[in-house]
């Protein structure tokens, strides 16, 4: 039951959202390359971890008429915005050391502003900012019950990392990259949250500093000389803005990673410290976190989970298709059948089994009905049972078989009927065809016939299965013959 | 011969008539803005100089630079929306309630005390949207005063820088 409720949410949360997770990923596997793009600038200049506030100050005030303030960026870029001697207004990447001026500030392509307009809201200004919060959230519980389905499967959280069974290309690749990227998945999807959330001020909004008055004219000191600039090293800077005139009420506002501070600026005294609040720290480590900006390895890992969910939403809903696709085809009913086929199937593997032997049975003219485990019930002119069935995650039912048991128990058939089981499962699991044998050991206590030995198929094998078919059909005096190719094809039509 | 001479005389005059022709001397002019204390997301605040028609003439500064709500500024974009013309570099980010931010301002001195305006448009949002948060007359007074506004500007000072 539990297994059913998370998939059908999973799945559900995915169909609901998928329009906007694609849309997202999408642009979002574009974006992810801008950071990258900015860090190739060669605007970081070597050494720039040595350099201490002063050493920029004096530069900038040295080689400009007026400047108006200093900022560092996560690139490690030292940018500052000034009027140069000849009166020309600038703002671009300089030099911290000797202030030269290197280049404008980086603007964004118009690929990357379509993209990121559309990443973040649709182009639907606050309702598109809404969508794409609440896409984030549900991609966030889908990631969530994906891991659950995949414990699920794997048997126990330690067994995560272990070996997973081939059963078809989507079925694989969507276990096997969702173990790799539920932990990038998680980060973008919950700092995308939180970015939401911040956009729309559920978090406390940050404090100013009061700008205070200081009328008593200090001592002036040369700038090269304030304590604060020759204790600070540049790149624990964020931003310095310069006094706007020269009257005393105007101060240097040092804005730190964790502090903001007001500083006299003609005694360097410090007027006022406040620290940042942590709401505000935390909102730049979102934003930094869920754009990858300053560091090119974790935009690599962002672009790629981006188009790892692209991939997750193709690979989830052909398997749905297929799961779906499994609906099964009678041409008898099941009352009038001498045949009856049991299939317990997660992914419609064991179905293209059963579905090779009905369709033999249908081609020499017999009577048979074909259902899944959970259907079992009275058949009133049954002589024959034929169990087929997987084995899911440790040693379960599968989802179509999981009141199979207890229904074998209740159910009484009127007549003699003759039962054979085939599991199918794989002895990379501890619990190898668990299921099947707990059928077997339970149709035993029942008045049911054995027919032929149980057989338990490792991996798949079809020259097992085609030789179990040969004995089955003999000793049923249906004579029959099965090729690989049949079952090929039968699996090709799930 | 008479040709080169004609070519000469024409480019000589040429040159002559174009030092009468019209040549802007611009100043920097410092404007630091105060916002008022509000809740909520940063404002775009527009700086345009007006012409004595009353048209715009010019877009002097942008603060916001997600042009997606630059239609919000409805009057500017009546004016800046038909011709986009290249405003990078002019244009700094939305400035937060509470917070102050400096901008330059690139003044032609001809149109000093000549009847211009220069209007602070601002917006926030999905909020309300001042066409005149302040707006006073281009004259070299002016220039170097305190203006409070209307909206979500609490005041602006200015200074020449040079």
């Amino acid at each position: 039951m539990t297994i059913s409720l998370w998939r059908y949410s999973h799945l559900l949360l995915a169909l609901i959202s998928s329009v906007f997770i694609i849309i997202a990923s999408f642009t979002g596997a574009i974006i992810a390359f801008e950071p990258i793009s900015e860090k190739l600038n060669p605007y970081k200049i070597k050494g720039v971890e040595q350099v201490y506030l002063k050493e920029t100050v004096a530069a900038l005030k040295q080689n400009y008429d007026e400047v108006i303030d200093l900022k560092t960026d996560y690139n490690e870029f030292v940018s500052a915005t000034v009027i140069t001697k000849d009166g020309i207004f600038l703002s671009g990447y300089i030099h911290p050391l000797t202030g030269a001026y290197l280049g404008p500030e980086i603007q964004k392509t118009s690929l990357f502003k379509f993209a990121t307009n559309l990443h973040r809201s649709l182009f639907l200004k606050k309702t598109g900012r809404i969508i794409i919060g609440v896409t984030s959230f549900l991609l966030l519980i889908i990631s969530i019950t994906g891991i659950l389905l995949i414990i699920r499967r794997q048997g126990s959280f330690k067994n995560v990392f272990s070996k997973i069974v081939y059963e078809n290309f989507f079925q694989y690749f969507h276990v096997f990259i969702g173990r790799f990227s539920f932990i990038p998945i998680l980060i973008i999807t919950l700092t995308g949250v939180f970015l939401s959330l911040f956009r729309f001020d559920l978090f406390p909004p940050d404090k100013e500093l009061v700008q205070l008055v200081e009328f008593e004219t200090s001592d002036k000191i040369k700038l090269e000389e304030f304590v604060i600039f020759n204790n600070t090293k540049l790149l624990d800077v964020t931003s310095l803005t310069f006094p706007f005139s020269e009257s005393v009420e105007d101060n240097f506002t040092l804005l730190l990673k964790d502090r903001k501070l007001l500083i006299n600026q003609f005694s360097g005294e410090i007027l006022e410290d406040k620290e940042i609040a942590l709401s505000q720290l935390f909102k730049t480590l979102s934003i930094n976190l869920h754009t990858g900006k300053g560091s090119i390895i974790w935009s690599l890992i962002l672009a790629i989970a981006s188009i790892n969910i692209l991939f997750f939403i193709y690979s989830g809903f052909s398997m749905t298709l297929k799961r779906k696709a499994n609906k099964l085809k009678n041409k008898y009913k099941a009352d009038n059948s001498k045949y009856v086929i049991l299939v317990g199937s997660e992914n419609g593997n064991t179905l293209a089994y059963a579905n090779t032997v009905y369709n033999f049975l249908i081609v020499k003219g017999e009577t048979v009905y074909i259902t899944e485990l959970n259907n079992y019930s009275v058949f009133r002119n049954c002589e024959h049972i034929i169990i087929f069935t997987s084995t899911y995650g440790k040693g379960e039912a599968p989802m179509n078989g999981n009141n199979f048991i207890k229904l074998l128990k209740s159910v009484k058939q009127s007549q003699e009927i003759n039962y054979s089981v085939v599991g199918f499962g794989s002895v990379n699991y501890p619990d190898f065809c668990k299921f099947a044998i707990d059928i077997t050991k339970t149709i035993k206590q029942l008045n049911l016939k054995p027919f032929i030995q149980p057989l338990y198929i490792n991996n798949k094998s079809n020259t097992v299965f085609i030789e179990w078919c040969r004995l089955w059909s003999d000793k049923a005096r249906v004579a029959f013959s099965v090729s690989e190719y049949d079952i090929l094809e039968n699996h090709r039509n799930i | 011969m008479y040709k080169k001479t004609a070519i000469i005389v024409i480019l000589l005059s040429l040159l002559v008539l174009s030092s009468f022709t019209y040549s802007p001397s611009y100043k920097n002019v410092k404007c630091l803005i105060q916002m008022r204390t509000y809740d909520g997301e940063g404002a775009y605040v527009i700086v345009s100089l007006i012409n004595p028609e009353n048209k715009y003439e010019k877009t002097l500064y942008v603060n916001g630079d997600d042009e997606e709500w630059y239609v919000d500024i409805y009057n500017w974009w009546s004016f800046y929306g038909k011709k986009r013309t290249n405003i990078d570099a002019i244009t700094g980010a939305t400035i937060t309630g509470g917070k102050q931010s400096v901008c330059v301002l690139e003044i032609d001195e001809n149109k000093i005390n000549k009847g211009y305006k220069i209007i602070f448009e601002t917006a926030v949002e999905d909020e309300k949207y001042y066409s005149k948060d302040i707006e006073f007359e281009l004259t070299s007074e002016n220039l170097k005063s305190k203006k409070v506004g209307s909206g979500y500007i609490s005041f602006i000072r200015m200074m020449d820088s040079n």
